[in-house]
């Protein structure tokens, strides 16, 4: 048989059996739904925040051994310089000397930064065994305001793709402090977190915990430009409503019809030319927050948003093409 | 999607947005259950290896380079967890010495439309190659690979893979020919 013939009649055959099989949209749904249930279970990379009853439930294993003194582990420094270099380069973070052992699992608060877009929590896990994660914490600030976490991300000593035999978790939770209405020049903040172990595949099991941290940080004020702009395209309106620039980096407001159903495609040039990306949006009850990273500061002069794309978020991958261009003055 | 989307896409993902993640795993669902499935021939067990790696996926991607080959990549992480719960779950494979002959009996097929019955004679046919073969054979002509990004996948040397796609396809050509003169023969 030609050699040809047979590699294109393989071509067609995989691709006929492939389609007999596939599963449906539905299960795709459920299977990126089952996705982020494991992912805020496993509160590796992103997360949303555990429920407090959660706790209550836990039965603790307490034995708790306070004021344990460690150095800002090299493994969290680099991690801060990985995700955060803005902060770190600036040496705007707090370096703290917390930690706490609760079963033989120590939680070391070791790094923190506050500004008027997000809070930053770094600190290292460690213990005998080697696979270690840590689950969601709550953030409090002394007047009991919850702060909503965004992210997490992670980083093992000896940190190779697949390889958890390590002895040491870095981590930093980022919170959001957009809620925070008056702007203080140092926030009294609560961490509680519990640890939990790491399986590959499956639900993981509470380890130990809450660990509770009580700490204080200077607060980094950024820009708040409040602009109210819309601009319509592909039929549909967009409004940016606000943009808040800080040390860490910026995040955009806006509004559009059915903006949960869309994940915008977000891009800003700056003053000095440079052009960013949004790195992650969120959804709002009203509106989409889209975040950049970076220090742009100080960046005075006009800025540009551009909104290239609007990509649905269901299976249909519905694509709105724009773009959206907003112009507005920075001071 | 473009590659600067792409890797905005990731970018969020590593940052965490489960949207982008959703989205970008929907831009790949087709190639990623596919192979699964060509690799186990057992739908529930491709299902279950495809949840497996969206899991795996989403916990490794933060150490995905942005200008990484974002599908072979994907296709790696779900070769692994076959190959995985192949090694749990003892997945039907078939050493070659076991392998069913080819059967003379193409009573079913007459009935059948001829695209049929070259899938029935090809699926018959890929049934003698070995594990090894089958999974190059699936990565390069369903997956889409290149030879060298099926070695990476493999973790294989590309004149390995090279020859094994050979032998593979000798094997299968040898068959159908077989085949093909014993239908002219009828």
């Amino acid at each position: 048989m030609d050699r040809e013939k047979l590699e294109q009649d393989l071509r067609n055959h995989f691709s006929a059996e492939v389609k007999e099989a596939e599963p449906s949209r539905d299960w795709w749904h459920n299977a990126i739904a089952r996705i982020n249930e494991s992912k805020h279970r496993s509160r590796w990379f992103g997360f949303m925040p555990k429920r407090r009853l959660a706790w209550v439930l836990v039965p603790v294993l307490v034995l708790l051994v306070g004021g344990t003194v460690y150095g800002a582990s090299s493994l969290l420094s680099e991690l801060f310089q990985k995700h955060a270099p803005q902060i770190e380069e600036a040496g705007l973070a707090q370096e703290l000397d917390l930690s706490q052992t609760i079963n033989g699992i120590t939680v070391s608060l070791e790094r923190v930064y506050a500004d008027s877009n997000v809070v930053l929590v770094g600190f290292t896990v460690s213990g005998p065994d080697a696979r270690y994660q840590p689950e969601v914490g709550e953030l409090f600030t002394a007047d009991g305001q919850n702060l909503p976490a965004m992210i997490g991300v992670g980083s093992r000593s000896k940190a190779i793709m697949g390889n958890w035999n390590s002895s040491e978790l870095a981590m930093i939770y980022t919170f959001d402090t957009s809620s925070l209405k008056d702007v203080p020049s140092e926030l009294s903040l609560i961490l509680e977190a519990d640890v939990a172990d790491l399986p590959i595949i499956g639900e993981s099991q509470t380890l130990a915990g809450p660990f509770r941290f009580e700490f204080d940080v200077p607060f980094h004020a950024g820009k708040s430009i409040d602009i109210g702009q819309t601009v319509e395209a592909a039929g549909v309106p967009v409004t940016l409503e606000q943009v808040v620039i800080s040390p860490w980096g910026a995040r955009a407001v806006l509004q559009l019809p059915n903006g949960d159903k869309y994940m915008p495609i977000v891009s800003f040039n700056l003053p000095n030319g440079d052009s960013v990306n949004g790195v992650f949006s969120k959804h709002m009850e009203t509106a989409i927050v889209q975040y950049f990273t970076g220090d742009f500061t100080g960046q005075a002069g006009v800025w540009t948003m551009i909104v290239s794309e609007l990509v649905s978020v269901d299976t249909t991958q519905q694509r709105l093409a724009g773009p959206w261009v907003f112009h507005f003055d920075v001071p | 999607m473009n590659e600067s989307q792409e890797a905005a896409l990731i970018s969020r993902c590593q940052a965490g947005d489960q949207e982008a993640f959703s989205t970008l795993v929907e831009q790949h669902s087709r190639v990623l259950f596919g192979t699964a499935y060509l690799m186990t021939r057992d739908r529930g067990l491709a299902e279950d290896a495809v949840q497996g790696a969206l899991i795996q996926m989403w916990k490794k991607l933060p150490s995905l380079r942005l200008h990484s080959n974002l599908k072979a990549w994907l296709v790696r992480i779900v070769v692994n967890e076959v190959n995985q719960q192949r090694r749990k779950k003892r997945l039907p494979t078939v050493p070659l010495e076991q392998a069913p002959e080819i059967t003379d009996d193409l009573e079913e097929a007459e009935t059948a439309l001829v695209r049929d019955e070259d899938h029935q004679r090809l699926r018959q046919a890929l049934e003698v190659l070995t594990v090894e073969q089958r999974e190059a054979v699936v990565l390069r002509y369903f997956s889409d690979l290149t030879v060298p990004e099926v070695a990476a996948v493999s973790g294989e040397r590309e004149g390995t893979i090279k020859s094994r796609l050979s032998r593979a396809l000798d094997k299968l050509g040898e068959i159908m020919r077989k085949d093909e003169i014993f239908q002219d023969r009828r």
